[in-house]
């Protein structure tokens, strides 16, 4: 649930809760009081009454016909049985109007020119129920508006207050650790927000500056290791010279050798990977495709004849990128290698393109890996234990450094990679 | 022929210097780049292999320093930059060729070589051995005078035994050379065993002495009798 939801449904809760038992004691007190009020005036006009008595001639007469709002009736009784005062509601019919209408009613028991008669002095509810109605009508929409309000309000707020902190989440959500530009926070007038931002930068100091160590010492452990390394392939050349050494011992330095050797290309690679991480290949010229594709097949023509593989290329137009030269060699490559290294011998190997799209399309063994792996580090087939599965993961890294997309499906025997030029 | 061998790693120059040396180069080598200026400056090279990373200095100046002096010589660098700006940093500054480290000696012999065909004698002359005849530049290969047809990879492969003929060539070493970095040297094995298959194939047939040897568990061999 979004923020801005969350809080106006809060508010609104809450206003709907006031409003409501607000409503119910307003009602209530509002009522009492217009009561206590009618009580008043009944009691005034029985004081009235009593000071100014009326002719005993007009016991009888019900004034309600005049339709006054005060309405008197003075009925003869037989004996004063209850002195007491006694309020009630009644309904007096209305000649006028034409129907029973609410009225309060003080009615006492007392002697008028020494006869015993109860009178009643009668007062229209009309205008007070009317008042609360009306009261009642206006608070209503007074709630209505208010509610309107808050939500307006709370969006308006909404997107003052905490337009900074989205800019500051914006911010963060382009960062990407490998740009080397800085990252700004908008400053704001909340303490909070400003005090976030001031945790973030601190963070994002922190972790460029492990960033930075982490990609200083894999550089040099890299660069480092060359060395010994060149030595240890030295001496093993040197070693292989020697006359004297037995059938076992040249197995020895055999294997001493070829690790070495995988151990160096290991390195190559992940520098290489490293690299294209951190960016260090920014020049870009414009490169043909197919006239790279052309030559790297020339420099396998003896081993696509030895293992008598049919290439077939059909460039339906050029193709032509702006990359680095040196990156979309090593891709093209890596793909073409492993479509002749892991074909059938008399298998077969297509080359397409077609407007900005290169389709390698090659026969050879089912893959024993699951497909989703095969552009991860380290995925290699079981039955070459030797290679170092790192080829497609250095493809797909260059395909994610350009944008192009890569995708690899299986139909029978055959393997196909399909590169998108964007 | 004198070589320098400019580089701080001492068991690596002492490698180069025991695998030239048994090519019959007179080599000296020199471990700082304050001893390479002195050694440049008070004798004559032919060849000058220069690191580029010296504890003291950059190798790239001492090339400026050499093309100074007029150097007629041939320069090769060896060093583990390999990215594409420090190569043509490298050969513009005036060096003839660019090694990357780990290199196998023989690819190093194979360079030497092929630098002083170029550099000394101007790419003129040719390598006989026995009844075979190879003009590197022309890149062709003549058997008793006559032309052999090899595919471009056999060429390669030949002139590579036959500049390190009487070594021992691994086929580590072999792969490097005919196919280059970024290849895993486990899945081109075989294509050097059909290579070398193909190749003494062809000179058999042309009527040339069991020169190509095997030397089992470990690669092949080029031998003059």
């Amino acid at each position: 649930m979004k923020l801005l939801t969350k809080t106006t449904l809060f508010f609104l809760t809450i206003a709907l809760f006031v409003l409501f038992v607000g409503g119910i004691v307003f009602y209530f007190s509002f009522r009492y009081i217009m009561n206590h009020e009618v009580k008043r005036e009944l009691v005034t006009e029985m004081h009235q009454v009593i000071l100014h008595p009326p002719q005993s001639n007009i016991i009888g007469i019900d004034s309600v016909v005049f339709n006054l709002p005060v309405h008197y009736q003075i009925l003869p009784v037989k004996d004063i049985h209850n002195p007491t005062l006694d309020f009630r509601d009644t309904l007096l019919f209305d000649n006028i109007m034409g129907r029973y209408q609410p009225y309060r009613m003080l009615s006492y028991e007392t002697n008028l020119d020494g006869k015993p008669v109860r009178i009643s002095i009668s007062k229209s509810l009309l205008i007070s129920d009317e008042l609360i109605e009306y009261v009642a009508f206006v608070i209503l929409l007074l709630s209505l508006i208010l509610l309107l309000f808050i939500i307006a309000f709370n969006n308006y707020f909404f997107s003052r207050i905490w337009g900074k902190f989205f800019k500051t989440i914006d911010v963060i959500k382009d960062y990407n650790i490998s740009d080397k530009k800085e990252i700004t926070f908008p400053e704001s007038e909340i303490t909070e927000f400003n005090l976030l931002n001031q945790v973030f930068e601190k963070m994002h100091g922190r972790i460029k500056q492990d960033y930075q160590n982490l990609k200083e010492f894999i550089e040099n452990i890299s660069h480092e290791i060359q060395n010994p390394l060149a030595i240890i392939k030295s001496k093993v050349d040197l070693l292989q010279q020697n006359e004297n050494i037995d059938k076992s011992q040249a197995g020895l330095i055999q294997s001493i050798q070829s690790s070495a050797i995988r151990l160096s290309n290991l390195n190559k690679s992940l520098i290489l990977l490293s690299k294209i991480d951190n960016k260090q290949f920014s020049e870009r010229e414009e490169f043909d495709i197919v006239e790279n594709i052309n030559f790297h097949l020339n420099n396998f023509e003896d081993i696509i004849k030895s293992k008598n593989i049919s290439v077939q290329k059909i460039y339906k137009n050029p193709l032509v990128v702006w990359a680095d030269s040196n990156l979309i060699s090593i891709m093209l490559l890596n793909l073409l290698k492993n479509c002749i290294y892991h074909n059938f011998s008399s298998g077969t190997v297509e080359v397409m393109t077609e407007s900005n799209t290169l389709i390698i399309k090659n026969s050879g063994k089912k893959l024993d890996i699951n497909p989703e792996d095969l552009f991860k580090r380290f995925t290699k087939s079981s039955n070459k234990p030797d290679s170092l599965g790192l080829g497609l993961a250095i493809v797909k890294k260059i395909c994610d450094y350009y944008n192009f997309s890569i995708q690899y499906t299986c139909q029978d025997n055959f393997h196909i990679i399909t590169i998108i030029f964007k | 022929m004198k070589i320098l061998i400019v580089e701080d790693e001492i068991e690596m120059s002492e490698s180069i210097v025991s695998y030239l040396k048994s090519e019959g180069y007179l080599c000296e080598h020199a471990l700082t780049y304050d001893s390479a200026i002195d050694k440049i400056s008070l004798y004559a090279y032919d060849i000058i292999l220069v690191d580029l990373n010296l504890p003291d200095g950059n190798g790239i100046q001492i090339i400026r320093k050499l093309k100074e002096s007029d150097f007629k010589g041939g320069i090769i660098i060896t060093s583990a930059r390999e990215t594409l700006n420090d190569r043509i940093l490298g050969l513009n500054s005036g060096a003839d060729d660019y090694l990357i480290k780990p290199f196998h000696l023989a690819e190093l012999n194979a360079r030497i070589k092929s630098l002083t065909r170029r550099v000394l004698f101007k790419g003129g002359n040719t390598i006989t051995l026995n009844e075979i005849k190879i003009k590197p530049d022309a890149h062709e290969v003549y058997i008793k005078g006559k032309l052999m047809d090899l595919t471009r990879k056999e060429f390669d492969l030949l002139l590579f035994l036959v500049t390190n003929k009487g070594r021992v060539l691994s086929k580590e070493s072999i792969a490097e050379h005919l196919w280059g970095d970024y290849i895993d040297s486990a899945d081109s094995f075989d294509f050097v065993y059909a290579h070398i298959k193909n190749l003494r194939k062809k000179l058999t047939n042309k009527g040339v002495g069991k020169y190509l040897q095997t030397v089992y568990g470990v690669g092949y061999k080029f031998i003059e009798n």
